[in-house]
């Protein structure tokens, strides 16, 4: 299955719009955002997506309790979740990874890149399945 | 304790299964007799565990001293209760040596198991201190009414002996010396009983001297009892500056990992849009392109601000700031302040009402960093205002604080959120999906400000109704 919809969660309205620009534009996906954690809840049993891109720092949900959150639903059990960070931390990456996580997408990020970055993850993500 | 253990065998394979029995449950059954494990008291394990270490390091100059005490007591006295004498030492001797060893090897343990191991340890010692005074009775008694040289010489040199290397544990000292001074002061007592002399009689010198003497051990204790309190008290010191060092450092760290996400944040919308327009993505689409530069713009002054208020912060904190305290008329710095802001809330359709107290009110105060610390109020209510809306700012005297209010009507703040708005980059959630610009410094460094100033800011809310923000700062002498 070829990745399509994209779910993006994201406290920062300037980096929602580049994110969508890079994964419509440059990428071609079908793109859904969210401002914040209690937003993609509501959002996300409607747009079904295929896969989560995930900012880690928000205000009152954090992404990661999001995901948690998401995977609690039976529907999502499943879905593949990449952080996109600017909190670098090795040891808080390699925490997310060992929970799951497909990949970690540092910030600053090269919005020229980003779909491949992504597209890469998925098929390895596939492949191993 | 389970009886004191039967020491046949003195070999050590034989002995140590049995030990361990007394030794192993110690601590591990305390909960069924009610007490929850409390981790133990750090000194009182340091005082243990210096207490034992020091008993093992002394084992072998102690067997020489038994050993040549013994060989005296055979030659000149009595050959049977010497030889008695140090077997009885000896036996003493071992139970102190597997109580010790099991002190030194303990790790993490209770203070219930401490005060055990106390308990131990106290008999040991107490066993010890009574076979050496037992012996030392009982060569007094074989030489007959007479000045005991030797008896006495092995009491004043066990209680030396004890107030320099038993001080760690304040009870077994006070248990040695009571024994020994106990044995000391019967010695001649009992020859004066025995013979009643004259005054003049060298028992009745005896007697006093041994009086002097043992004062003089008591004396010597207290004084290695006190320097090694004190040793202690410079320990507990050296660990409380280590951990407050500690906590300093882990403050600086997480500020530091915050920082760096905040600078990040702008950083990537800067280096995305630019990166976008540079590889011609909306080369036919110059709406979008526009819509980038703005993007790359706002974040450029983002970033900006962000480095600006955290070096004033550091400013601020490293007590460098040198604030030029003059008597200001804060009602001037308000109106100043309104003046600055007024063009900005025009643009979001929202009017600031003036409504000052009549007369002057003075402060002794930096002029600049007040403007400062009311722009941040002004700017803050006007972020989390609807528009259209009122700001009113009011001034007055309250309790011999120069009063400024900052009253929005605009989103509010839910309660319990001191820490969030006045927190360093938080803002309060505005409820309604938009992001609010700013740094999220700027209450923070409001508040620095003003507290540096011997004053306070507050705030009132109600959600949905409003915020109303005020500062004080003391009232100038007239």
């Amino acid at each position: 299955m070829a990745l399509k919809k994209i779910l993006h969660v994201d406290d920062d309205q300037d980096i929602r719009t580049i994110t969508q620009m890079s994964l419509e534009m440059v990428g071609g996906f079908e793109l859904q955002q969210c401002a914040s954690g209690k937003e993609a809840l509501i959002v996300a049993p409607q747009f079904q997506p295929d896969l989560l891109l995930l900012d880690v720092m928000m205000p009152e949900m954090s992404g990661e309790e999001l995901w948690h959150k998401l995977m609690e639903m039976p529907e999502f059990a499943a879905t593949p979740a990449i952080f996109m960070t600017a909190k670098v931390e090795k040891s808080f990456l390699t925490h997310l990874l060992v929970d799951g996580a497909l990949a970690i997408v540092e910030k600053p990020f090269d919005p020229m890149e980003l779909s491949q970055q992504i597209t890469e993850a998925w098929t390895a993500h596939r492949n191993a399945a | 304790m389970q009886g004191t253990p039967r020491l046949v065998d003195f070999s050590y394979h034989n002995i140590a299964p049995r030990l361990g029995s007394v030794f192993a449950p110690v601590g591990r059954d305390v909960r069924p007799n009610g007490h929850l494990p409390t981790p133990v008291n750090p000194r009182l394990e340091k005082r243990l565990k210096d207490f034992a270490h020091g008993g093992l390091c002394l084992l072998w100059k102690r067997q020489s001293m038994y050993v040549f005490v013994s060989l005296l007591a055979a030659i000149y006295i009595s050959p049977a209760l010497a030889l008695v004498s140090l077997l009885v030492c000896q036996t003493a001797e071992v139970f102190d040596f597997f109580v010790s060893r099991a002190v030194v090897n303990w790790r993490n343990g209770t203070q219930q198991e401490a005060l055990r191991f106390r308990h131990l340890l106290l008999l040991a010692s107490t066993l010890n201190a009574s076979a050496v005074s037992a012996f030392a009775i009982g060569f007094a008694l074989l030489e007959g009414p007479v000045p005991h040289q030797m008896p006495l010489f092995i009491l004043f040199a066990s209680g030396l002996f004890a107030a320099v290397n038993n001080h760690q544990v304040p009870r077994i000292l006070l248990a040695r010396l009571i024994v020994y001074g106990a044995a000391f002061l019967f010695i001649p007592i009992f020859d004066l009983w025995l013979v009643r002399p004259p005054l003049t009689s060298p028992l009745w010198l005896q007697f006093a001297t041994a009086i002097f003497v043992l004062y003089f051990v008591v004396e010597c204790a207290q004084i290695f009892l006190r320097l090694y309190r004190e040793n202690l008290d410079q320990l507990d010191t050296l660990r409380q500056e280590r951990d407050r060092a500690q906590a300093a450092y882990d403050v600086k760290s997480k500020f530091v990992s915050t920082v760096s996400h905040e600078l990040r944040t702008p950083l990537t919308s800067i280096s995305g849009s630019l990166e976008l327009l540079g590889n011609g993505v909306f080369k036919t689409q110059p709406d979008k392109a526009e819509q980038m530069l703005d993007i790359a713009r706002r974040n450029c002054r983002r970033l900006g601000a962000l480095i600006n208020d955290l070096l004033d912060l550091q400013k601020l904190e490293s007590d460098k700031a040198d604030f030029r305290f003059a008597r200001t008329d804060m009602n001037e710095v308000a109106e100043q302040a309104v003046q600055a802001i007024e063009s900005l809330a025009l643009k979001k359709d929202i009017t600031i009402t003036c409504d000052l107290s009549r007369t002057a009110l003075f402060a002794e105060v930096d002029e600049a960093r007040m403007g400062q610390v009311l722009t941040n109020l002004l700017s803050n209510a006007l972020k989390f205002s609807h528009s259209p809306s009122e700001i009113i700012v009011t001034s007055a005297v309250v309790d011999e604080f120069v009063c400024i209010s900052v009253q929005d009507h605009g989103v509010g703040i839910p309660d319990g959120s001191e820490e969030i708005v006045f927190g360093r980059f938080t803002q309060v959630d505005s409820g309604d999906g938009r992001s609010q610009e700013g740094t999220g410094l700027g209450l923070s460094i409001a508040k620095t400000i003003v507290e540096q100033h011997g004053g306070f800011i507050s705030y009132k809310s109600t959600p949905g109704a409003g915020t109303t923000f005020t500062m004080g700062v003391p009232l100038a002498d007239s």
